[in-house]
């Protein structure tokens, strides 16, 4: 007894003491996917005696880059930060972020092959990965089965005339048949970004560091998105929150472009009968993988490692699992998606297995420094071409000239 | 040491916190201002190079920045003309020792102590496209009103309203206090001259009288005009396609959203330059006044 | 004189005409916020068609309000309490003492009230952040412990107090800085108190800084967590007018309570 005691002694400092201190910044605000999470953040500090992980909330993700460059200038970054990946080669650039490449080598107890390749590549810059994946997502259309049904459209549009004609047809008694987002953040450039990819262009050439999106591809896809307008079969979404289910589900617009994350809300609302189908085609089928990963913050060893437990922890199955069924957010492990509690969750919920196998067809937005100077100037030139200040192709061309000189 | 040296020395003492706090958060970072307006400064990696006028020909050539001029002297030539008729108007209507029209007097001010992000918040949901109160009204009379926030047209105007509809009691307070100051021996003096009471009398006798006041309010009103920014950020985020970027929202989004601050400095010193300027005017024609 | 009656009852309606058009904004947002949910959809209109309090206490639990106000609290009054206390020694020496320099040193501190913070933000979130002072309390509070407006207010007020109340205490040997806080602080409550209004309803009221001085949810203030929670509740008129309540509520209790002092504040000095 009294050795054990001693024993206890040496061990040194109490609990409390030992403990290392981590935050994760978040853009989670409230609702369903906001009470999963903390729930796994308990069980993550129960399952990790030592650590304790304090999440925090910054709010609207298409605002943050303003803040965090706040408090990374002020030297108080977050040890972990949840964020879309498309974000993180500006900081690791600015030198703040720690490459986790060590980490996973050296960790006998981590696959880095059960991840999907993709999602590493979106973390990876010059050879290195700072930011893992968190979650996968990509963009569909939803849309009003019952207004579908009103307006006599057995079958989803599959093409951009089809989906063009089905929304001048769903465009009546005060409904308009197509909501298009509209805003000059992040969320119009990435909704836009699926259009040019499937009329055939690209965002830049194959250098990197040169826009492209100023070819006719570019310009058909805005000219499309004007044709919707102009037919009177768009409206615009509330500026800078076109990620907004609330004129879909009260009966406002017939279709809107969204992710799978609003699963729980949309099973919530059991009074309007919610599909999805695919995004349109033009020259091919295309949509934008989302989603968030983890970027880690330079700070001490003892922190980095802990943070990285906590990535781990987030890639782990058994996270990925409950977090893909209670959210409908896309598993990012191979292993997540095959096991059986997976696959039969996609059985009973088809608006996910549309998510689920458009990933094939899924794109990407480029991991470098330069993408939210980009996207901000995208953003800008979209809304004024939707509004018709320019001409699609002065608008992009316009866009194009800006975004040249960020490379220079 | 004297008295007269103790006290010198507990003056000092008295204003060095005051002294010290304006020094560093506003005498200081004027010149900072202007120091960084020279530079480019990438806030994320704390390097600062030094760039001439650099900052300043790129605002000049931008697009954005001289939209942004344009409606900063749009928001401000309209807002505080008008504004400034509505609250002489409103303080000669209740310019009254009646106790009921002291009630009107707080009504009317009540808006000018509510937060603008509430009453942005509350004009986006009165300006609402179907559902709101004013486009409700304008139905009324038949009219049908536009889509007020995301109209590139009706934005401004709709942030202007609710600029007048905030600010008004607070310029109406400054006239009651500069109607009261006027004598009413000078008006007694008036009516046995024949002068009756009405347009005449303020013609003769309010205007010239409270000419301080006037001048006075109007320069308050353009500084608080200038500097505008919390209205945009709730009503409009200073769209659609910019149509409500005004140059203080313009620096806060070249700033916080672009991240460059060199640019955004460049404008910051040419607005307070601006003010500066504006302050001195008023000086100067103060003192050609006494 | 029956012109003048009814000139005087022409000027009583439109008095009250004009008084009931400013409050219509406030009235409709005090029936939005008790309305039923499901009812904005269509509308509200002005009458009254429920009272459903609870809409209240779910904007409140919808999000962290709690730590907003409390954040608010302390930042408003520590804030004003800063401003006082700075306001009333500058105030003091410059209205009651010679010293080499005062009329310059006066002049160049009250300068400083027509700088807005919109337009120095840059270099002072260039100190802040070389202090790690960005997302703190400090940010939020110290660059606003002094501020012109106290200064030349109590400067004024002291100007008007006559020397003989001071003459009894420095016959009897006391230092300036007892008789400044015996025998001025007590006779300048007035001009305390409107200091007091004017400073915490400004500061309850400031968007700017918070927006730009803050970056997550547990350092944001009442004003901040509005735009965050009007962005969520976009459409949720309901509940988004019961926090634009709720969030409004201090300020508007605080003027009623020192109107006087309020109004005298502007009146005296013009500027907030």
């Amino acid at each position: 007894m009294l050795t054990w005691l001693a024993g206890m002694a040496c061990w040194g400092p109490p609990a409390q003491r030992r403990q290392v201190q981590i935050t994760l910044w978040h853009g989670m605000e409230s609702g369903i996917n906001n009470r999963v999470l903390a729930a796994k953040i308990d069980q993550f500090n129960r399952l990790h005696s030592d650590i304790l992980l304090e999440a925090q909330v910054y709010g609207a993700a298409d605002q943050l880059g303003p803040k965090l460059d706040a408090a990374v200038a002020g030297r108080t970054p977050p040890d972990l930060l949840w964020w879309a990946p498309a974000y993180f080669p500006k900081y690791a650039k600015a030198g703040v972020l720690r490459s986790v490449d060590d980490f996973i080598a050296q960790d006998p107890t981590f696959s880095k092959d059960d991840i999907y390749a993709s999602l590493w590549e979106l973390g990876t810059m010059d050879g290195e990965v700072y930011a893992t994946p968190f979650s996968a997502n990509n963009l569909a259309v939803y849309y009003n089965k019952a207004m579908f049904a009103r307006a006599g459209i057995d079958r989803p549009p599959q093409t951009w005339a089809e989906f063009r004609d089905a929304a001048a047809r769903l465009t009546r008694d005060g409904v308009s048949g197509f909501q298009l987002p509209i805003g000059t953040s992040e969320w119009t450039v990435w909704t836009w970004e699926c259009f040019l990819w499937q009329a055939g262009g690209e965002l830049l050439t194959s250098g990197k560091h040169e826009a492209a999106f100023g070819a006719p591809a570019g310009v058909e896809a805005l000219d499309f998105w004007k044709s919707l307008v102009k037919d009177g079969s768009a409206v615009f979404s509330e500026a800078d929150a076109g990620y907004k289910m609330d004129d879909l589900l009260s009966g406002r617009v017939a279709m809107v472009i969204n992710g799978p994350w609003n699963l729980a809300l949309l099973n919530d609302r059991t009074d309007v009968d919610v599909g999805v189908f695919p995004l349109p085609r033009d020259r091919q089928a295309a949509t934008n993988i989302g989603g968030e990963s983890l970027f880690l913050f330079r700070s001490d060893p003892a922190r980095e490692h802990a943070a990285w437990e906590f990535m781990k922890f987030v890639m782990s199955p058994d996270f990925q699992v409950d977090w893909a069924i209670a959210t409908g957010y896309l598993p990012v492990s191979k292993s997540a998606a095959n096991t059986e509690r997976y696959q039969a969750f996609l059985r009973d919920n088809p608006i996910v297995k549309v998510h689920n196998d458009q990933m094939t067809v899924g794109r990407a937005r480029p991991s470098i420094p330069e993408y939210p100077a980009m996207s901000a100037i995208l953003g800008r030139h979209i809304e004024a071409a939707l509004y018709g200040k320019y001409s699609s192709e002065e608008a992009l061309s316009r866009a194009s000239a800006d975004v040249d000189r960020l490379f220079q | 040491m004297t008295r007269g040296h103790r006290d010198a020395v507990a003056a000092y003492l008295f204003v060095l916190p005051a002294g010290l706090l304006l020094g560093i958060f506003v005498i200081y970072p004027i010149c900072e201002l202007c120091y960084v307006s020279l530079h480019e400064w990438n806030i994320l990696d704390d390097r600062m190079t030094y760039v001439a006028t650099a900052n300043y020909s790129a605002i000049f050539a931008d697009d954005g920045f001289w939209q942004a001029v344009v409606n900063t002297v749009t928001f401000t030539a309209v807002t505080v003309p008008v504004g400034m008729a509505i609250s002489l108007a409103l303080a000669l209507l209740l310019d009254s020792r009646l106790k009921a029209f002291g009630i009107l007097r707080t009504a009317l001010f009540t808006p000018v102590v509510t937060s603008s992000v509430a009453a942005g918040i509350v004009f986006v949901w009165l300006l609402n496209d179907d559902r709101g109160l004013i486009n409700g009204t304008l139905r009324w009379f038949g009219v049908d009103g536009p889509n007020w926030l995301q109209s590139e047209t009706w934005a401004m105007p709709a942030v202007i309203l609710m600029w007048l509809w905030k600010q008004a009691g607070y310029n109406m307070v400054l006239f009651l206090a500069g109607l009261q100051a006027i004598p009413s021996s000078t008006y007694e003096a008036a009516e046995i001259d024949g002068a009756r009471p009405g347009w005449q009398t303020f013609r003769l006798i309010t205007w010239p009288q409270l000419w301080p006041t006037t001048f006075f309010v109007l320069v308050v009103s353009v500084i608080f005009a200038f500097r505008a920014f919390d209205q945009m950020y709730v009503m409009t985020r200073g769209g659609p396609v910019g149509s409500t970027t005004t140059l203080v929202y313009y620096v806060f989004d070249k700033a916080f959203k672009f991240g460059d601050m060199g640019q955004a400095a460049a404008v910051s010193t040419l607005m307070l330059a601006m003010v500066m300027a504006l302050t001195w005017m008023q000086f100067r024609f103060r003192h050609r006044e006494e | 004189m029956p012109a003048r009656k009814r000139m005087s009852v022409w000027r009583w309606l439109s008095a009250l005409l004009v008084a009931i058009v400013f409050l219509v904004p406030i009235w409709s947002m005090l029936v939005t916020s008790l309305a039923n949910p499901n009812e904005a959809g269509t509308g509200t209109g002005l009458i009254p068609r429920t009272l459903r309090l609870e809409n209240y206490s779910e904007a409140w639990q919808a999000t962290n309000f709690s730590r907003q106000f409390l954040n608010s609290l302390i930042v408003a009054l520590t804030v004003t309490a800063g401003q006082i206390v700075t306001s009333l020694m500058a105030g003091y020496a410059f209205a009651r003492i010679r010293f080499f320099g005062r009329d310059t040193l006066l002049m160049v501190l009250l300068s400083t009230v027509i700088v807005p913070f919109q337009v120095l933000v840059i270099p002072v979130f260039v100190i802040l952040a070389k202090l790690s002072w960005i997302n703190s309390y400090w940010a939020l509070i110290v660059p606003s412990l002094a501020n012109a407006f106290g200064i030349f207010l109590f400067t004024q007020f002291f100007q008007t107090i006559p020397y003989e109340l001071e003459e009894a205490a420095y016959v009897d040997g006391a230092s300036r800085w007892r008789v400044l806080w015996q025998i001025m602080v007590p006779l300048a409550r007035p001009a305390i108190a409107t200091l007091f209004m004017f400073t915490f309803v400004a500061e309850w009221n400031e968007l700017f800084k918070p927006l730009v001085l803050t970056s997550t949810n547990n350092m944001r203030t009442v004003q901040l967590g509005l735009t965050v929670f009007q962005e969520q509740f976009r459409v949720d008129y309901v509940h988004l007018m019961a926090a634009v309540v709720f969030a409004t509520v201090p300020s508007v209790v605080l003027f009623f309570l020192g109107q006087k002092q309020f109004v005298r504040g502007i009146a005296t000095t013009g500027l907030r």
